[in-house]
């Protein structure tokens, strides 16, 4: 059997170890910290640079990969069936045009491949927003005043009390695990229901995203029946349950499936598939996918003068000037193009910008297809489908 | 004090993986008791102490997470050592971080209930009690000649309470081929219950004397075996890293070792169909073991030995803690993180649990009614039971 390590365990080294197994390789994941996944709700976004920004199908060359139509759609359908197969609900069919959630500033935010729980539209619809009083980043008033000034379309709000075991101390960590215990959902129960004659018929209540950590579904569900209105979830800042959710199950579908997680600081990945960790462990593998590079998480450290360095290739990759963006043009000569020496995915190289233009899950998806591509390892969509063009890049 | 102990840039990843935070809404959880509380202590020595800074069970699964580093499991148990504690509490506690004390007469564990309460221990976890050795194995084939000497890790728990998961390892190991000394002689600790416990001087100074103890033995040796996963973390981590102890020689645990260096004859005969073993080997990696060394590591063991239906268990830290679930005011969090594994396991009295810790083991078992071991133990049975019925076969 194949035998491939991947470096890192953020959503890009979550993507490449689930294609690797699909694809019935033996698939190792080493990693020296946790993935980047409870840093946002987890949604993948797939919108592009410019143009008409609600339907990513018609932009597909302005991504900065080009992929064919077919290549894309089988990698999102790839995404859909693993994160089902985790227990993550994700609708059966792709969305044939771009969505957009709604953040907890009210502002619409692009996403693309989004689990039932939290709240996506094609276009702005009224909405009612809830607030929970004592949880941070839960703003209402500000979030339905912004929505309808940005949309034009009508919006309200409420703000429920806190619950009486609430404490300072309580984070969204701590709101989901309360909402989780029975006491936590018959007062959410409770205090939606007292409000829900005022909300107009067949308007979505949108909830913060804090419900269960473990049962979310349920827990809307529920909310469903006592307010007779479709629930759903807005995204907060991290740690974000959404991310976490999606982490939990995800590497626990995997680890099932006989994948290892290895904790350990790689220090040496050769071309010859030789792996050495800082704590002395070595293996061999037939293939090294590196996927440590999308956020300061395993491949990438930030020394006192700013300079930005990548602790496996041993290399100054950047710098960070104050009042700057991150300059990390050699990190994305590097990740873009695969080095002779190694395969990488997942990173913000060249060209893509995720902050910028909203195709953080886009840049997932292309780079992970690109570099195990390159590895010969999976050929994603009908035979015949991978081409030369497919994989080139756009200068 | 330490590298990166600075560096926390507040994206509370930390957060998301702590298993009490989840559980105990008490619990400020690992970011405002380790880097928030150290930059507050940075700037006034005279910081307030957080109540519940004693809830953290010090399973460093928030440290391992931690994008930059931040020794977060490790300023917390700083955070912990100014704790003022009342005069029995601190009597429990050290009674507690020197289970070495515990190992040397571990029939004190079997101490009245009226006896052991008004001192602050729990009522609900389940003290163990002392298991007999087991024999040798003997090898169907041509008995290996011993060639390389190891050392075998002699921790509390396994020296106090299970010496059938002692004897079983010596069996093995010498079964595979390799001489075995015990270390050390004498009942010693690593340091890892007290620097827990929030007594990181009193830490060091039993590491050191367990070092010292351990010294004069280690010539001649190629590796030190560990059995237990906090044991084996410290030796490899806290040792070198925290308290300047390295250890001339290489440390790997049970697992690894048998999965490297176990001779092939042996699995070969492991392989082969065992009667009689129906249910689920349901495996719990502890949460040093995961911070350490990683995941999947013990199932690929158990896997490798034929044991059938091989499951992982589900769940961060089963609660244990070392001594943590016999403390009275972590009772109720030790038992709600192991009720995670009761959900999973269905059939207790035909599945079983392996697991490379025996407070975790001891736990496990009390809250699943399944039977916890740590894989020498099955490893042992299995190969024995596999053994006898050759021989059994053969003067048929």
């Amino acid at each position: 059997m194949t035998r491939v390590t991947v470096v890192g365990q953020g959503p890009a080294a979550l993507f490449a170890a689930s294609l690797i197994r699909e694809a019935g390789h033996e698939c190792i994941i080493v990693s020296e910290s946790e993935g980047s996944l409870p840093l946002w709700s987890g949604t993948f976004d797939f919108h592009a640079p410019v143009g008409d920004v609600s339907n990513p199908w018609s932009l597909l060359d302005n991504q900065p990969i080009s992929l064919s139509g077919q290549e894309w759609k089988s990698l999102w359908e790839s995404l859909a069936r693993f994160e089902r197969e985790a227990g993550i609900p994700v609708p059966d069919l792709l969305p044939s045009r771009g969505l957009f959630t709604i953040t907890c500033t009210g502002r619409e935010k692009p996403v693309f491949m989004v689990p039932a729980w939290q709240y996506a539209q094609e276009a702005a619809q009224p909405v009612w927003f809830v607030g929970f009083d004592g949880l941070a980043d839960s703003m209402a008033a500000f979030q339905c005043g912004a929505y309808q000034k940005h949309t034009g379309v009508e919006a309200n709000y409420c703000e429920i009390p806190k619950p009486s075991k609430w404490t300072p101390t309580w984070g969204a960590v701590r709101w989901a695990a309360y909402v989780d215990s029975d006491g936590g959902l018959d007062w959410l129960k409770r205090a939606l229901q007292k409000v829900s004659p005022d909300i107009p018929p067949g308007w979505p209540v949108l909830v913060p995203q804090v419900i269960g950590r473990k049962f979310p579904e349920r827990n809307l569900r529920a909310l469903q029946m006592a307010t007779g209105h479709p629930v759903f979830e807005y995204p907060l800042p991290p740690p974000s349950l959404g991310g976490m959710r999606i982490r939990d199950r995800w590497v626990w579908n995997l680890k099932q499936s006989g994948v290892q997680f290895l904790a350990g600081r790689v220090t040496l990945a050769e071309p010859s598939g030789q792996i050495s960790l800082e704590d002395g462990r070595e293996w061999r593998s037939d293939h090294i996918i590196v996927a440590s590079g999308g956020i300061l998480g395993g491949g990438l450290e930030i020394s006192v003068d700013g300079k930005v360095h990548d602790t496996l290739r041993k290399e100054v990759l950047g710098s960070i000037t104050v009042r700057q963006d991150l300059q990390m043009q050699e990190w994305g000569r590097l990740a873009d193009d695969g080095t002779p020496r190694i395969t990488t995915c997942g990173a913000q190289c060249r060209g893509w910008n995720p902050n910028r233009d909203s195709n953080g899950g886009a840049l997932i998806l292309a780079t992970v297809f690109q570099g195990l591509n390159r590895e010969g390892l999976v050929a994603v969509g009908p035979p015949g489908a991978v081409s030369e063009r497919s994989v080139s890049h756009v200068e | 004090m330490w590298n990166n102990d600075d560096a926390c840039m507040k994206c509370s990843i930390c957060i998301t993986v702590c298993p009490v935070y989840g559980q105990d809404s008490d619990f400020p959880g690992p970011k405002a008791l380790g880097p928030d509380w150290f930059r507050a202590f940075q700037e006034n020595p005279a910081t307030p102490v957080m109540e519940h800074v004693d809830d953290c069970t010090f399973c460093q699964l928030c440290e391992a997470s931690c994008p930059v580093h931040v020794p977060i499991a490790h300023l917390i148990a700083r955070h912990k050592s100014f704790k003022k504690k009342t005069t029995r509490i601190a009597l429990r506690d050290r009674i507690l971080a020197h289970p070495q004390w515990v190992a040397r007469y571990p029939h004190l564990a079997n101490a009245p209930s009226f006896l052991v309460k008004p001192l602050g221990f729990g009522s609900r976890s389940r003290w163990p009690r002392p298991q007999k050795r087991v024999g040798r194995l003997v090898s169907p084939n041509e008995p290996a000649k011993a060639a390389q000497v190891i050392g075998l890790f002699v921790d509390c728990y396994s020296r106090g309470f299970d010496q059938d998961v002692l004897s079983a390892a010596q069996a093995l190991l010498e079964l595979w081929g390799f001489s075995v000394r015990l270390l050390p002689h004498a009942s010693h600790c690593c340091g890892a219950a007290a620097y827990a416990a929030g007594q990181p001087e009193e830490g060091q100074r039993i590491a050191r004397a367990t070092y010292e103890a351990l010294s004069p033995d280690l010539a001649g040796l190629s590796l030190v075996v560990t059995l237990n996963a906090t044991c084996d973390s410290t030796l490899r981590e806290e040792w070198p890293v925290y308290w300047n102890l390295p250890l001339p020689v290489p440390v790997l645990s049970f697992t690894e070792f048998a999965l490297s260096r176990a001779p092939e004859s042996f699995w070969e005969t492991m392989k082969n169909q065992a009667p009689g073993t129906a249910g689920t080997a349901w495996v719990h990696t502890t949460c040093r073991s995961r911070v350490s060394r990683g995941d999947g590591i013990l199932e690929a063991l158990v896997q490798k030995a034929g044991l059938p239906s091989v499951e992982p268990l589900n769940m961060a830290c089963c609660g244990a803690g070392g001594s943590y679930a016999f403390k009275e005011e972590h009772e109720d969090t030790a038992h709600a993180l192991g009720l995670v594994a009761l959900e999973q396991i269905k059939n207790p009295k035909e599945d079983s649990i392996v697991v490379d810790s025996g407070t975790c083991a001891l736990h496990l078992s009390q809250i699943t009614g399944a039977a916890a071991k740590h894989p020498a133990y099955w490893l042992y049975h299995r190969y024995r039971s596999l053994t006898e019925r050759s021989v059994e076969i053969g003067s048929q």
